[in-house]
């Protein structure tokens, strides 16, 4: 973005400089706020709106079962 | 949306034909890195080299100088940080074809901080002649070997297993460095990838229905990132950009 000479904001959304413990891919992206709701809290930072979203109004979060190696 | 299933072994046993000159390596995980199948149709064209990640890369770049087609396949994790001296020296500086198929990228994978591979595209950007893709879903499993054949060099691939969902359509395939725009809008630029492409479609679903307008991109090329679609969307947003990511937010997609 800087190279291109565009001045934004950037909201981050990802693992916040740091490890992960084991545990299911739906219990993680929720404990390090790798989810939607994490992204939309982005949203209402970069808009400085409030939008009252809760997490029952999202679509529900696909089961995946992780336990094979 | 449809869950695929397998969609790397039928695609991989799809382009072995195509190409024969592929071979495919692995460290102990066949099985669970979806080459069975082509294992077991391919026997001669299959090396199971144990739990020896750094010794399959330098062999995969001896046989890229015979002329093969390497690909490497196991855990994401064992493929950028317990070999990066050999992928440096044997494969990325003489600037060889070899292809790593990494599983499991990032947080999926129950098996904790040893298997987690979040910071592999971090440092693998900084890795020269390297191309990195990050699967977001069925189709682009069914279309990364052909761009990585195309790349022609050494390419690194976050690769996604067992019940994958299909979101963009089949008869689209994924393209080099290209973005996909999954909604237009102005009010806030987002850019997803991986996994986090089915978070970010739960999301904007909602903040759509509360009137923000969202230029939504997917995007899977991260080596090189110099597509013009992402330029674009980031100059046109009011607000800002939100990037989400499987991955460290230092060093990948944000």
């Amino acid at each position: 973005m800087a190279e291109n000479g565009i001045g934004k904001k950037l909201f981050k959304v990802g693992l916040q400089d740091t490890y992960a413990h084991g545990a299911s891919k739906m219990y993680l992206l929720k404990k390090y706020g790798l989810d939607a709701m994490t992204l939309i809290d982005g949203a209402q930072k970069l808009t400085g709106e409030s939008f009252g979203i809760g997490e029952h109004e999202l679509k529900e979060i696909r089961f995946e079962d992780f336990t094979a190696v | 949306m449809k869950l695929e299933s397998n969609t790397h072994s039928k695609n991989i046993m799809r382009f072995a034909k195509e190409h024969p000159e592929t071979v495919v390596l692995s460290a102990d995980l066949g099985t669970s890195c979806e080459v069975k199948e082509f294992a077991k149709v391919y026997p001669d064209r299959y090396f199971s080299m144990g739990i020896a990640e750094q010794n399959m890369c330098s062999w995969a770049a001896g046989l890229a100088r015979e002329g093969f087609y390497p690909m490497l396949h196991t855990f994401a994790v064992f493929l950028y940080r317990r070999i990066l001296d050999q992928i440096e020296m044997s494969v990325a500086y003489p600037n060889l074809p070899v292809v790593f198929v990494g599983f499991v990228p990032g947080i999926t994978t129950p098996g904790g901080v040893s298997h987690q591979s979040t910071n592999d595209i971090g440092v693998l950007r900084t890795v020269p002649n390297m191309a990195v893709f990050d699967i977001g879903d069925a189709t682009e499993i069914e279309g990364v070997l052909d761009l990585a054949h195309a790349f022609n060099g050494p390419v690194y691939i976050r690769m996604l297993r067992k019940d994958v969902p299909r979101f963009f359509p089949a008869d689209e395939p994924m393209r080099f460095n290209h973005a996909r725009v999954l909604s237009e809008g102005n009010d806030i630029t987002l850019l997803s990838s991986s996994i986090c492409t089915e978070e970010a479609l739960r999301a904007t679903a909602a903040l759509k229905a509360k009137g923000l307008s969202i230029q939504h991109l997917h995007v899977s090329t991260l080596k090189p990132f110099t597509d013009p679609t992402v330029v674009d969307a980031c100059e046109k947003s009011k607000y800002g950009v939100i990037t989400i990511e499987n991955h460290s937010v230092v060093g990948g997609l944000g």
